[in-house]
């Protein structure tokens, strides 16, 4: 059988035309995920167990491993210049290893805010943090994020006074990023699992702040 | 691709829309639904084992299945039918008995699956 040829298309790449935020069929491929379960189960493609083990490793991962990281890199400066040197090798300092790619740490600071999108698909560094939001897979956030990182970010609530710099990270099949957030004062003398506790998933994505930009 | 070279490059495929106007963000949270945690276990359990399929095969099945899909299908209903799209081109199972079995399940449950449409409706 000849595959198809792959489906370019003109409208496509009209750069007027908006994105199309469609997210039909979630009960006929739910159906369609089981009778394909199923299938495979009686085939004895996979056992039962095989599922299980995937589903836990899903599960596994939370946002609070990659506060952790965050924390001590507020805490410890030497942590956290090697934590912007290689991502993955401070993650496994911290006991988290990074499966998918290399994760790249990029740091706030009083001139540079980052916000991290994927336009092609939706990488994210899942096996640190879990499966992303549901506005991070959703098309408008893809498509509007290269483009208009500030107005994006005025739709959460962020607001980047106009000297700051905005640098906007497009994560792809190799590389997934994490933002360092900027951090609040008196780091050195609040207890870790405080901090540890300031820490949300957004800001780890770059739609949240810890405090405010003056 | 006789009519994309007659526009000259590049050449950019329906899911590369970096940079194309778009609607509101929606800030919402939705759950990690069962179904969403299966078929990505399903996946995940395929590649582990001998690599039967990889998340690259996936990728390049979506973004070659044909645009009307990707602008209507959500994300993991994407990924959900190129899962089974791949399958079959692997013959490891065929698209008629995964339709049958979803026919079976559900008319045990009293519904009814329009394949065209794409939805499960009680009967």
């Amino acid at each position: 059988m000849t595959p198809e040829p792959i489906g370019y298309s003109a409208d496509a790449v009209d750069p007027s035309r908006p994105v199309v935020e469609g997210h039909e069929g979630a009960d006929y491929y739910a159906l369609m995920t089981e009778a394909l379960h199923k299938i495979l189960l009686e085939k004895q493609v996979l056992a039962p167990a095989d599922t299980d083990r995937v589903i836990a490793a899903l599960e596994a991962p939370n946002v609070t491993w990659g506060a952790r990281i965050v924390a001590q890199a507020w805490k410890d400066p030497s942590y956290k210049a090697r934590l912007l040197a290689d991502g993955s090798a401070a993650a496994r300092e911290m006991g988290y290893t990074i499966k998918e790619a290399k994760l790249v740490v990029v740091e706030n600071t009083a001139a540079l805010h980052n916000i991290i999108v994927c336009t092609l698909c939706s990488c994210y560094p899942r096996s640190l943090l879990g499966q992303p939001p549901w506005w991070y897979i959703s098309k408008n956030y893809r498509a509007r994020t290269v483009r208009e990182p500030r107005a994006v970010l005025a739709e959460f609530g962020v607001a980047i006074p106009p000297p700051m710099e905005v640098r906007v990270h497009d994560s792809n099949a190799d590389m997934r990023y994490l933002v360092l957030p900027k951090a609040p004062l008196h780091t050195t003398e609040r207890p870790f699992e405080d901090l540890v506790r300031l820490v949300t998933r957004n800001m780890l994505i770059g739609t949240e702040l810890v405090e405010p930009y003056r | 691709m006789s009519d994309n070279a007659d526009k000259g490059p590049p050449y950019r495929g329906y899911h590369d829309i970096g940079g194309l106007p778009g609607g509101p963000v929606a800030c919402v949270e939705r759950p990690f639904d069962d179904w969403q945690k299966l078929s990505e276990a399903i996946r995940g359990a395929l590649e582990q084992k001998n690599r039967t399929v990889s998340l690259d095969e996936i990728r390049r099945v979506f973004e070659s299945f044909g645009e009307h899909l990707y602008e209507t299908l959500g994300f993991y209903e994407r990924r959900a039918e190129a899962l089974t799209i791949l399958l079959t081109e692997k013959e490891i199972v065929t698209r008629e008995e995964v339709l049958a079995r979803m026919d079976a399940i559900a008319a045990a449950r009293g519904q009814r699956v329009d394949h065209a449409a794409r939805t499960v409706e009680a009967t």
